[in-house]
C-alpha cells in the first residue's frame, strides 16, 4: 500500500468517526427509547433493545407527567404548532416586504434603519425578557399562545428582513424603473415582479424562523402559562418531572418527538435550512 | 413645437452637485444623444427627464407639458434599460402587454399592439419564451417592443446597446436608426460610445463632471469642438492635441512645433487669427497627410508641414496609421493604405489648416 | 395622492419602526433604567446609582457565572473552530459521499439545544450512560462522571455544545473553501507547492472574513446559552455550572430580583456589543452604494 491510499483510508476512517460521534446521541435516544425501564437498566447504553416495545412512546405521546399535568407532550405539541404557523407566516410577509423597500426603495435614513433592526438580532434576549413580560401582562396576552406568536413576530422581524433585502438587492434596480415607466405602482410590483422570484427566499426564510420558533426555549417558558406552554417548555418538564419512577425511555421518546418536526424539515429541504444558517451569520 | 424642453436643471445629493444648469431643447423627430465618459451624468439626466429621480432645481417639459415632479407613469414616455429589465417571471408577451395592463387597456387592443410591435421587430415566435431563454440580442429586442407598445411622445434609452458583442451591437445600432427614421419617433439616448453618438444623433450633448460641454449636430461637435475635452472624447483615434507657439506675421500666422530632431516645426496658416502666444493645436489624424508640395486640393491655402521621424507604422487595411513626436505629444497621422512610410526614418507630414482647431491651454477653449 | 405614491415605503416600514424602536430599543432602555434602581420584586424607577452592579460583582454566584462564561465560551468557541475547520477541508479532498457525511455533521443544528441537553444528560449520567457501559466491558474502575462533579460540569455543557455547532461551523468553512478563485490554486499547482503548504499559505488567509463570521456566530451562542444548561444541568450541581443567561433568568422569574436580573442583562449585552458592533460595523460602512 502507498502512502497516499495510507492517507485516504486514515481521512475517511476519521471522517466516519465524527459521523459516528454525530450520530451517537440520536441512536442512543432512538434505542433507549425502544427498551422497556428493565432493559435499560441492566443493559449497555448502545446495545440494540433486545425486545422492542413502543409503550414510552405512547406515554410520552399521550400521558406523561409534565409538573402536575399528565397528558403526555401532545397538547403541548399542537401549541408549538398554533405558535409556529402564525408567526412564521407573519414574519415572513413582514420581512418581506421590508426587504423589498431597504433593496429596492432606499430612502435617507434607510441605511441607518436597517443597521438598527440588524443590530436588533444581535441582542440577548435577556435584556428584553422582563419588559416583555410586563407589557404582555399590559396587553392581556400573558400566558397566551398569542402573546407568544406576538414575541416571536417581533423579534423574527430582524432576520426575516435580512433575508429578504440581502435576496432582492440583487435583483436589478433598473426593474423597478421599468415597471415605474409601465405604471405599476409599489404594491403591484411587489406582487406582479418581485414575489414570484421570492419563491427560494421565502422558503429559506420559512425554514428559518420555523426551526428558530420551535425549537425556542426562553421565550416558551418566560412567557407562557400552564396551558399555552410549547412543546420545548414541557419536554424539558417531562425529563424533570419528580414523579414516580424516572422513565428515561419515555423521556428520550419525548425528545425525538419534540425534534421531529426540525428533524424532517431538514431532512427535506437541507439546502435551505444551511442557506438560512449562513445568511443569518455569515454578513449582513 | 419643442418635444423636450429642459430649463435651468440642477440636480444634487446634499452637497454633491451631479448635475449644473443643464438647457436642453430637441424638436419633435430629433434622435439627441447625451455621451460623455462614466460619471459624467449622462444616466442621471436621463433618470430625471423620466421622472425616476427628483431634481433639485429647474423644469422639464415633454411636449409643451410641465412635467416636473409628475410621476413617471404620467409623463408619456418609454424607456429601453441597459440590462433591459425584462421581468423575469413573465413571458415575452406579457413583458410586452404589462404596462397596458396596468393602464387598464383592453384586452382586444392589447392583443393588436402586441402583433404589430411582434410583427415589426421580427419576434413573433419569441412571444410565449421567458426572458431567461433568449440571447442578448433578442432580450434587447423585446426591451424595445415594450417600449414601442406604449407609442409614447418620448423615448429614452439607456445604454440600450453596451450589453451586446461588438458585432450584434453594429447591427442594432443599424435597426434603431431605422427605426427612429419610420416612426419619425423623439429619443433621448444616452451612450459612452462617441460612434454611437456620431452615426445615431440629430443632435448631440457632450457631457462632463455633470457641465454640458457642447451642444450640436454630430458634424460640428466633430469639425468644431467646443474645447479640449470635446476634441479629445469625439473620434476615435482622438484628435491630437498638439502644444504649440504662435505669432501673427505679415498677414499671417506662424505656428512653430517642437520636433525632437532639428528645430522646431514652422507652419504657416494664412490667415492672421490673433492666436495667444502658447497655444494647443488641434488636428485629426485624417487631416495630416503625406506632403507633396502642392496645394492638396485645388483653391486650398499651400501645404503647410515638414519632415518628421517616424515612431510607429500601424497598418489598419484600409488607411495606416503613422505615430510621430511632436511639441512633446504622440501624434498620430491617417494615411493612404499604399503609402510608403517606414518606422525610424522621416518622412514629409502636411497639415490641413483649414480643418485645424486652435485651444487655449489654460482653460481649454476654442480659439478659431 | 402624489404624496401617499412617494410615501408607501416609508409607511410601509413605519410599523416594523416602531415595533423596533420599542420592543428593543425601548426595552433595552427600561432594562438598563431598572438596572439602576433598588427594584426587587417589582421594578422602582427612582434612579439609585450603580449599586446593582455592585452586589453583581460581590456576588459569588455571579462570579461563577462569569468564570464559566469564560471557560464555556473560550473552549466552546476554540474547539468548534477546530473540529469544524478540520472537518472542512478533510470534506474537501474529492471525498465520496460527501453530500451524506455533511448532512450527518449538520443535522444537531435543526434541533433544540433542550432536545440537545435531554440527550446528553442521559449519556453523560454516570448510573447507566458511558461510564456503566465503558465498566459493563470489564473496566471497572472507568470513571466518567463529569455531569455531576460541581468543578467538571461546565465541561460537559461544552462537550454538548460543540456537538451541536461544529458541523455548522464545518458548513461555513467549506463554503469559504469552495469559494476559493480555483485558478489560483492551479496555479499554486503548477508551481508544485503541496498540498498542506496550497492550504496554509493561500486557501486559509484568504478565508479570514470566514473565520471571523464564525467566531462572532460561537460567540454570540455562547452568551446566549441557556436552553442547554437548563437541560443538561439546570445550573447545577448547586450552581456550580451557571451562566450569565441563567444567573438573570433566576433572578428575573424565581429570586424574584428584578434590579439584579436588570444588571446582568445589561452587562450580557455589553459584552456581547463589545463584539459584534465592531463587526457590524466593519459589514456595514463599505455597503454605501447610492
Amino acid at each position: 500500500m502507498t502512502t497516499n491510499t495510507m492517507l485516504r483510508w486514515g481521512l475517511y476512517g476519521i471522517l466516519i468517526l465524527f459521523a459516528l460521534f454525530y450520530l451517537m446521541p440520536l441512536f442512543v435516544m432512538l434505542t433507549t427509547s425502544l427498551k422497556s425501564l428493565e432493559e435499560i437498566r441492566t443493559g449497555s447504553l448502545l446495545a440494540l433493545p433486545r425486545a422492542i416495545t413502543f409503550q414510552p412512546w405512547l406515554e410520552a405521546w399521550s400521558s406523561a407527567c409534565a409538573g402536575t399535568q399528565c397528558e403526555g407532550l401532545r397538547p403541548f405539541f399542537w401549541n408549538s404548532v398554533l405558535m409556529a404557523v402564525p408567526a412564521v407566516a407573519i414574519s415572513t410577509v413582514i420581512g418581506a416586504i421590508n426587504g423589498y423597500v431597504f433593496a429596492q426603495w432606499r430612502f435617507r435614513g434607510a441605511n441607518l434603519f436597517f443597521a438598527a433592526i440588524l443590530f436588533g438580532c444581535f441582542i440577548p434576549f435577556q435584556v428584553v425578557l422582563m419588559p416583555m413580560a410586563r407589557m404582555l401582562g399590559l396587553m392581556g396576552l400573558a400566558g397566551t399562545i398569542p402573546g407568544l406568536i406576538f414575541v416571536h413576530v417581533i423579534y423574527g422581524i430582524g432576520f426575516t428582513t435580512l433575508f429578504f433585502r440581502n435576496y432582492y438587492v440583487t435583483i436589478p434596480q433598473e426593474l423597478v424603473r421599468a415597471a415605474r415607466v409601465d405604471g405599476a405602482g409599489f404594491f403591484r410590483i411587489f406582487f406582479a415582479i418581485f414575489l414570484p422570484l421570492s419563491l427560494p427566499i421565502i422558503t429559506v426564510s420559512v425554514i428559518w424562523q420555523f426551526t428558530q420558533i420551535w425549537n425556542d426555549f426562553l421565550f416558551g417558558v418566560s412567557f407562557s402559562g400552564a396551558g399555552s406552554q410549547p412543546v420545548t417548555v414541557a419536554l424539558n418538564n417531562i425529563v424533570n418531572s419528580t414523579t414516580g419512577v424516572k422513565a428515561y425511555n419515555v423521556d428520550m421518546a419525548a425528545a425525538i418527538i419534540a425534534a421531529l418536526p426540525t428533524l424532517f424539515v431538514y431532512v427535506v429541504a437541507g439546502k435551505y435550512f444551511i442557506r438560512g444558517l449562513t445568511a443569518g451569520s455569515v454578513k449582513g | 413645437m419643442p418635444i423636450l424642453e429642459i430649463d435651468h436643471l440642477q440636480k444634487s445629493y446634499g452637497d454633491t452637485h451631479i448635475l449644473h444648469d443643464i438647457n436642453v431643447s430637441i424638436d419633435e423627430g430629433d434622435f439627441l444623444v447625451l455621451v460623455g465618459p462614466s460619471g459624467c451624468g449622462k444616466s442621471t439626466l436621463l433618470n430625471c427627464i423620466a421622472g425616476l429621480e427628483p431634481i433639485t432645481g429647474g423644469t422639464i417639459r415633454i411636449g409643451g407639458r410641465d412635467v416636473t415632479g409628475v410621476s413617471p407613469k404620467d409623463r408619456d414616455i418609454a424607456m429601453v434599460f441597459q440590462s433591459y429589465a425584462l421581468y423575469p417571471t413573465m413571458s415575452v408577451a406579457r413583458n410586452i402587454t404589462f404596462g397596458m395592463q396596468v393602464r387598464g387597456v383592453d384586452k382586444a387592443t392589447q392583443a393588436a399592439k402586441l402583433a404589430e410591435v411582434a410583427r415589426q421587430l421580427q419576434i413573433e415566435p419569441l412571444l410565449n419564451r421567458k426572458p431567461g431563454q433568449l440571447s442578448g440580442g433578442q432580450r434587447q429586442r423585446v426591451a424595445m417592443g415594450r417600449a414601442l407598445v406604449r407609442d409614447p411622445r418620448l423615448f429614452l434609452f439607456d445604454e440600450p446597446l453596451s450589453n451586446l458583442d461588438a458585432k450584434l451591437r453594429v447591427s442594432m445600432r443599424t435597426e434603431i436608426k431605422k427605426l427612429h427614421q419610420d416612426l419619425n419617433a423623439s429619443i433621448v439616448y444616452v451612450t459612452h460610445d462617441q460612434i454611437e453618438a456620431m452615426t445615431l444623433a440629430t443632435r448631440i450633448v457632450v457631457m462632463k463632471g455633470g457641465v454640458i460641454q457642447q451642444i450640436g449636430t454630430p458634424a460640428e461637435i466633430y469639425n468644431r469642438p467646443a474645447n479640449m475635452f470635446v476634441a479629445d472624447f469625439m473620434g476615435s483615434p482622438a484628435m491630437n492635441l498638439i502644444p504649440a507657439r504662435a505669432r501673427t506675421e505679415d498677414g499671417a500666422t506662424r505656428i512653430e512645433i517642437d520636433r525632437d530632431s532639428g528645430g522646431p516645426l514652422v507652419i504657416t496658416d494664412p490667415v492672421a487669427r490673433q492666436l495667444p502666444a502658447e497655444i494647443v493645436l488641434g488636428v485629426r489624424p485624417e487631416d495630416i497627410h503625406e506632403a507633396t508640395g502642392q496645394a492638396h486640393l485645388p483653391g486650398h491655402a499651400p501645404e503647410a508641414g515638414g519632415e518628421v521621424l517616424i515612431d510607429v507604422v500601424e497598418p489598419a487595411g484600409a488607411d495606416t496609421f503613422a505615430v510621430t513626436h511632436l511639441g512633446g505629444t504622440p501624434v498620430t497621422a491617417r494615411l493612404r493604405a499604399e503609402s510608403a512610410v517606414r518606422p525610424k526614418q522621416m518622412f514629409p507630414l502636411a497639415f490641413d489648416l483649414s480643418k485645424v482647431s486652435y485651444f487655449s491651454p489654460q482653460d481649454g477653449l476654442r480659439l478659431n | 395622492m402624489e404624496w401617499l405614491e412617494r410615501n408607501v415605503p416609508k409607511l410601509v416600514l413605519a410599523p416594523s419602526f416602531v415595533a423596533i424602536l420599542v420592543f428593543v430599543y425601548g426595552f433595552i432602555g427600561w432594562t438598563a433604567w431598572v438596572s439602576l434602581t433598588k427594584s426587587k420584586l417589582m421594578p422602582r424607577y427612582e434612579i439609585d446609582g450603580f449599586g446593582q452592579y455592585g452586589r453583581l460583582v460581590a456576588s459569588p454566584r455571579w462570579d461563577v457565572a462569569m468564570d464559566n462564561l469564560f471557560i464555556f465560551g473560550a473552549l466552546f468557541i476554540v474547539i468548534s473552530m477546530v473540529v469544524g475547520l478540520m472537518l472542512a477541508i478533510f470534506l474537501d479532498q474529492q471525498i465520496r459521499s460527501e453530500g451524506v457525511l455533511r448532512t450527518i455533521y449538520l443535522y444537531p443544528m435543526a434541533l433544540s439545544l433542550i432536545v440537545t441537553g435531554t440527550s446528553w444528560k442521559w449519556i453523560l449520567n454516570p448510573g447507566l450512560g458511558i461510564q456503566e457501559m465503558v465498566r459493563g466491558w470489564g473496566f471497572e474502575s472507568f470513571t466518567f462522571d463529569w455531569l455531576i462533579r460541581p468543578e467538571m460540569a461546565i465541561y460537559t455543557v461544552v462537550i454538548a455544545a460543540v456537538w451541536q455547532a461544529s458541523g455548522f461551523v464545518m458548513a461555513l468553512f467549506l463554503a469559504g473553501l469552495r469559494s476559493v478563485d480555483t485558478e489560483i490554486i492551479r496555479a499554486a499547482q503548477v508551481d508544485g507547492i503541496p498540498t498542506h503548504r496550497i492550504y496554509t499559505a493561500i486557501i486559509i488567509p484568504t478565508m479570514a472574513p470566514i473565520f471571523l463570521s464564525a467566531f462572532i456566530v460561537l460567540a454570540h451562542l455562547a452568551i446566549k446559552a441557556f436552553d442547554l444548561v437548563i437541560a443538561l444541568t439546570n445550573g447545577g450541581p448547586g450552581y456550580a455550572t451557571d451562566l450569565p443567561a441563567t444567573y438573570m433568568y433566576a433572578m428575573a422569574f424565581s429570586r424574584g430580583d428584578l434590579g439584579q436580573a436588570a444588571a446582568s442583562a445589561m452587562i450580557m449585552m455589553m459584552v456581547i456589543f463589545a463584539i459584534v458592533v465592531p463587526y457590524l460595523y466593519s459589514e456595514l460602512r463599505p455597503r454605501r452604494d447610492h
